[in-house]
C-alpha cells in the first residue's frame, strides 16, 4: 500500500509532465517542430500567478493571467522567430527554439538575479480526503488531468474544428489549397498550448513551495521523453491517439519518477529516464516518420 | 551480350506489392527506354537495380555475376551509374569537384599518403585533375568549372549529372528523367549527348522519361512497366503504334 | 578557398600569428590573465573547428560536443593523475586518451545516432549529455558534483597553440583529398554520394569519432588551463554555444569557424559582460545569422555579402 501511497503522491509532477508533453506534442504537430520555450514559459507562468496570489488576487483570475502572458509570448515568438526560421530543415527550428529558450532563461535570470529562489504560498491547503491518503492537491491534479485528457479527444475527435487542426497537421499544403487559414489555426493551437503549460505552472503554485527560474529546463526534457514515448514521431496521421499519447506518456514519467527515487538510487532517476529514452529510439528507429518527405 | 539480368523481382512495401514477378534484360551497349505509368515502380526498378532497395525475392546478375545483395557502394565499383530524378547534382559544390566525385572510385592512394603527401597522392590528384578537365571539355563544361553547381540552369544541370555519372566510365547507366524541368530545345540536345555517350563510352542505358517521341530516336527498345511488372518490350515505333498500350496515360 | 591554406601561404600564416601572440606574452604586453583567455580562445577553435566537421558532415546538428569534453577532460586529470610517467609524458598519455575515451563513447552512441531522423538525434544528444554529466556527479571517484580540485597547470602557450594548429592542418590535409571531397558532399545528396561509391555510413562514423576524438583532446587541454573541473562546465549549454558559433561561422566553414570561435571567446573579456548576457547575446547572434541565411546548410559569406552588395548597386542604380 505503501508504493501506492507514494505514486499518489506524485501525481502532481506527473500531471506537470503530461500537460507540457501534451503542448510538446500538439504543437509539434501542427508547426513540424518542438517548441523548446515551454519550459520557460512553464517557469514564467508560475512567477506570474505567484505575484498575482501575493497581491491576494484568487487563484483562477492569476492563472487567467498566467494563460494570457504565456499565449502572448508563445505567439510573439512564433511570429518573429519561428515563422522566420521555418524555411530551413526542422532541425534548425529545434535549434533556434533551444536557442531561444536559453535566452529567455537568461533574460529571466539577469531580471530576477537578487532573488533566484521566490518563495510563495502554497495556494489551496492540502487537506486530506478519506479513503486513501490523497492530498487535495493530488486530487485536484488527477481531475483536471483526466478531464483535458477526455476534453482533448473528443474535441480532436470529434468537433469542425479539431477536425481541420488534424488536417493541417498532416497536410498543410492541401488545407492551404481549400482555403484553411493555416497560420490562424497553428496560432491557435499554440494558444492551446501555452494555456495547458500556464495550467501546469499553477498545479507547480498549488503544490510546492519553492521555485527558481532553473528548473525549467530539467521539466522540459523530462516532459519530451514523455511525449516522445506517448509517441511523438511515430504516431502521426492520428492527433487523438497523439492526444491519449502524450498525456499518458508524460504522466507515465512522473510515476516513474518517484518509483525510481524511492525505490532505486535517489539521484539516478534523470538516467534512468534518459537511458529508457535511448533505448526507445533505438530500438523504434526505423518507425520514425519525417515530415512531409519520404 | 547479356549485361544485366532481372529475374522474377519482387518488392514488397507495407503490405503492399510494389514489383511483381519482374523481368527485364538489358544487352552491352544498348538504349533502353522505360515508360509507365506513375507509380508503376520504374524509380523503384532503379532504386532495386542500385542497390537502394532489397528484393524480397528474384535475383539480380550483372555481367553473369548474382548482385542481388550487394551494398549500393559496391555495385557502383562494378560499374553501374545513375541518376536521380530531382536534381543528382551537389549543388553546393562546384562544377569541377562534382566531376572529381565521379572519379571516386578510380583514384588511388590510401589515407596514410594522404596525411603524408606523398608523391603518389599528388600524382594520382594531377591525374584527376586532367580526367576532369577532359569530360568537362567533352560536355562543353569547361569554362563553368568554379563555378557552384546549384547556379547552373537546369540544362547544363542536367550535362553535369551526366557528365559525373560516365566519369569512371561505367557499363550500365540509369538515367532517372533526365529532361525534367528542360524546354524542348535543351531536352533533344540532351538526348543527342546520351547517344554520343552511348557510342563514345559503349555505356549500356537505362533512360525513363514521360515522353516516348523523346525516346523515338535513340532507343533501340522501349519497355513498358504497369503495376510494378513488365507488360510489353519492344522497338519504339512498335510501342508507340500499340493500341492496347495507348489506353495507358504515360506521365 | 581551401586548396591554397595548404600551401606555405598558410602555414605561414598560422606560425606568424603564433609569434604575434608569443612577444606578446613574454613581453609582458598580454599579461597572465589574458593568456589565459587566449588560451581559451584556442582550445574553443579545437572544439568550435571539430564540431563543424560533424555537423556539416552528418547533416545533422548535435549538441554532444560538450559531453566528449567532460570525458576527455576527466580521463585526462584520471591519468595525469594516476600514472606513473614524468608530469609531462602523463599529460600527452592523458590527451591521447582523453581522446580515446570520448571517440570511444561516439562510437558507441554513433550507431543510434545515425538512424535517428535530426530533431530526434538533438535530444538524444542532449539527453546524453545529461547522462554523463549526472554520471559524473554520482560517481565519487570523479569528484561528484564539486568537482576536481588542484589539477596541475600543463597547458601553457605554445603547447595549446602547436594542437590546435596540428588539428587545423590535420582538417585540411584531409579536406583537400578524395575523402575531404567525399566528406563534403555527403550532406548535400546523401543518396547520390553513395551511388558514386562513397560509403557514406562509415564516412559518417569516422568524422563524428575523430571530431569527438579531438573534442576529448581540447578537453584535456581545458582541464589543466582551468585547474578545476566541475560537471556544471560541461552542461548541454556550452554545446549550445558552441554549435552557436559553428553556425555562425558557417556549417563546412573551416576559417569561419575559427574566426567566429575566437571572437566570441574574447568578446566576453574584451567587452565585460557576465555570463548570462554573453549567452544571450551569442544565441541571438546565431539566430539571426539562422534568419538570414540564404542556402540552408552551408553559409558563405563572401557570397552573402556579393549579393547584399549587389542589391544595395541595383536600388542605387
Amino acid at each position: 500500500m505503501d508504493i501506492l501511497n507514494k505514486l499518489i503522491d506524485s501525481f502532481e509532477m506527473a500531471s506537470i509532465y503530461a500537460l507540457i508533453s501534451l503542448a510538446l506534442t500538439l504543437g509539434a504537430n501542427i508547426n513540424g517542430m518542438i517548441n523548446f520555450i515551454m519550459g520557460q514559459l512553464f517557469v514564467i507562468s508560475i512567477y506570474v500567478i505567484a505575484f498575482f496570489c501575493d497581491l491576494k488576487v484568487p487563484i483562477m483570475i492569476s492563472l487567467l493571467v498566467a494563460i494570457a502572458v504565456c499565449v502572448i509570448i508563445n505567439l510573439l515568438i512564433k511570429k518573429y522567430v519561428y515563422d522566420l526560421v521555418k524555411r530551413h530543415s526542422q532541425m534548425m527550428s529545434l535549434i533556434v527554439s533551444i536557442g531561444v529558450s536559453f535566452v529567455i532563461q537568461d533574460i529571466f535570470v539577469f531580471v530576477f538575479r537578487a532573488n533566484p529562489k521566490k518563495l510563495f504560498y502554497t495556494v489551496n491547503g492540502t487537506y486530506k480526503s478519506g479513503i486513501i491518503e490523497i492530498n487535495y492537491t493530488d486530487l485536484i491534479c488527477l481531475l483536471v488531468f483526466l478531464f483535458i485528457m477526455l476534453a482533448g479527444y473528443l474535441f480532436v475527435k470529434y468537433t469542425r474544428l479539431g477536425k481541420i487542426i488534424r488536417a493541417v497537421s498532416e497536410d498543410s499544403e492541401s488545407t492551404a489549397l481549400m482555403g484553411i487559414d493555416n497560420d490562424k489555426i497553428i496560432c491557435f493551437v499554440y494558444g492551446i498550448c501555452a494555456g495547458l503549460v500556464a495550467i501546469a505552472g499553477s498545479f507547480f503554485c498549488i503544490t510546492f513551495s519553492l521555485a527558481d527560474p532553473f528548473s525549467g529546463n530539467m521539466i522540459i526534457l523530462r516532459s519530451l521523453i514523455g511525449a516522445i514515448i506517448g509517441g511523438l514521431g511515430i504516431v502521426s496521421g492520428s492527433l487523438s491517439k497523439s492526444v491519449i499519447g502524450a498525456l499518458c506518456g508524460g504522466f507515465a514519467v512522473g510515476l516513474f519518477e518517484i518509483l525510481i527515487k524511492n525505490y532505486a538510487v535517489a539521484g539516478a532517476s534523470d538516467i534512468f529516464l534518459f537511458c529508457m529514452l535511448a533505448v526507445y529510439l533505438f530500438i523504434n528507429n526505423k518507425k520514425f516518420l519525417r515530415r512531409g518527405k519520404n | 551480350m547479356v549485361l544485366l539480368k532481372l529475374n522474377k523481382l519482387n518488392l514488397i512495401f507495407n503490405d503492399m506489392r510494389i514489383i511483381r514477378d519482374l523481368d527485364f534484360v538489358v544487352e552491352g551497349k544498348e538504349i533502353v527506354g522505360l515508360i509507365g505509368a506513375t507509380q508503376s515502380g520504374k524509380t523503384v526498378l532503379f532504386d532495386l537495380i542500385s542497390g537502394f532497395y532489397k528484393a524480397n525475392t528474384g535475383k539480380i546478375y550483372f555481367e553473369g555475376d548474382d548482385i542481388t545483395k550487394f551494398s549500393v557502394e559496391k555495385k557502383s565499383q562494378l560499374g553501374i551509374a545513375r541518376t536521380f530524378q530531382n536534381g543528382s547534382i551537389f549543388s553546393e559544390l562546384s562544377v569541377k569537384d562534382n566531376v572529381k566525385i565521379g572519379f571516386y572510385n578510380f583514384i588511388n592512394y590510401s589515407l596514410k599518403s594522404v596525411i603524408l603527401r606523398s608523391k603518389k597522392f599528388f600524382d594520382e590528384e594531377k591525374r584527376l585533375s586532367d580526367e576532369v578537365y577532359n569530360v568537362l571539355k567533352m560536355f562543353g563544361l569547361e569554362y563553368y568549372e568554379n563555378l557552384l553547381a546549384g547556379d547552373l540552369s537546369y540544362g547544363l544541370q542536367g550535362k553535369l549529372d551526366i557528365a559525373r555519372a560516365i566519369a569512371c566510365g561505367p557499363k550500365l547507366l540509369l538515367l532517372d528523367r533526365p529532361t525534367n524541368g528542360m524546354d524542348k530545345n535543351e531536352a533533344e540536345e540532351f538526348m543527342d549527348i546520351i547517344k554520343m555517350v552511348n557510342k563514345k563510352f559503349s555505356t549500356a542505358i537505362v533512360l525513363i522519361e514521360n515522353d516516348i517521341d523523346l525516346m523515338m530516336n535513340i532507343c533501340d527498345r522501349v519497355v513498358v512497366m504497369e503495376y510494378g511488372t513488365v507488360i510489353a518490350s519492344d522497338k519504339p515505333v512498335e510501342i508507340k503504334n500499340n493500341q492496347a498500350l495507348a489506353s495507358i496515360s504515360f506521365s | 578557398m581551401t586548396k591554397r591554406f595548404l600551401s606555405y601561404k598558410g602555414l605561414l600564416l598560422l606560425f606568424g600569428i603564433y609569434l604575434v601572440l608569443l612577444i606578446g606574452i613574454k613581453s609582458e604586453m598580454i599579461n597572465f590573465y589574458w593568456e589565459g583567455i587566449f588560451k581559451l580562445a584556442l582550445i574553443n577553435i579545437i572544439l568550435v573547428v571539430s564540431l563543424n566537421l560533424a555537423t556539416g558532415l552528418l547533416g545533422q546538428l548535435n549538441l554532444a560536443h560538450s559531453a566528449f569534453m567532460a570525458i576527455g577532460a576527466y580521463t585526462c586529470v584520471f591519468i595525469t593523475r594516476n600514472l606513473f610517467f614524468p608530469g609531462f609524458i602523463n599529460f600527452l598519455f592523458g590527451l591521447f586518451l582523453g581522446g580515446m575515451a570520448a571517440m570511444i563513447f561516439a562510437y558507441l552512441i554513433s550507431a543510434p545516432a545515425m538512424k535517428i531522423p535530426g530533431n530526434y538525434l538533438i535530444i538524444a544528444t542532449i539527453a546524453a549529455n545529461e547522462i554523463i554529466k549526472d554520471l559524473i556527479i554520482n560517481l565519487n571517484i570523479l569528484g561528484g558534483s564539486s568537482g576536481i580540485h588542484g589539477i596541475n597547470y600543463y597547458s601553457n602557450f605554445s603547447f595549446v597553440y602547436l594542437i590546435m594548429a596540428l588539428i587545423i592542418i590535420f582538417i585540411y590535409v584531409i579536406k583537400d583529398s578524395k575523402y575531404g571531397r567525399a566528406i563534403m558532399c555527403i550532406p548535400q545528396n546523401e543518396m547520390l554520394a553513395k551511388s558514386c561509391g562513397i560509403d557514406t555510413f562509415h564516412s559518417k562514423l569516422f568524422v563524428f569519432s575523430i571530431a569527438a576524438f579531438f573534442a576529448g583532446v581540447a578537453g584535456g587541454l581545458y582541464a589543466h588551463e582551468m585547474t578545476v573541473i566541475e560537471p556544471n562546465m560541461f552542461d548541454f549549454s556550452y554545446s549550445l554555444e558552441l554549435l552557436a558559433m559553428v553556425i555562425i561561422g558557417g556549417l563546412g566553414n573551416i576559417i569561419g569557424s575559427i574566426v567566429s570561435a575566437f571572437i566570441f571567446s574574447l568578446m566576453p573579456y574584451v567587452f565585460n559582460i557576465g555570463s548570462e548576457l554573453k549567452v544571450i547575446i551569442h544565441v541571438v547572434i546565431m539566430i539571426l545569422v539562422i534568419i538570414f541565411m540564404k542556402k540552408s546548410l552551408i553559409l558563405d559569406y563572401k557570397r552573402f555579402l556579393m549579393d547584399t552588395w549587389s542589391d544595395v548597386k541595383k536600388k542605387i542604380w
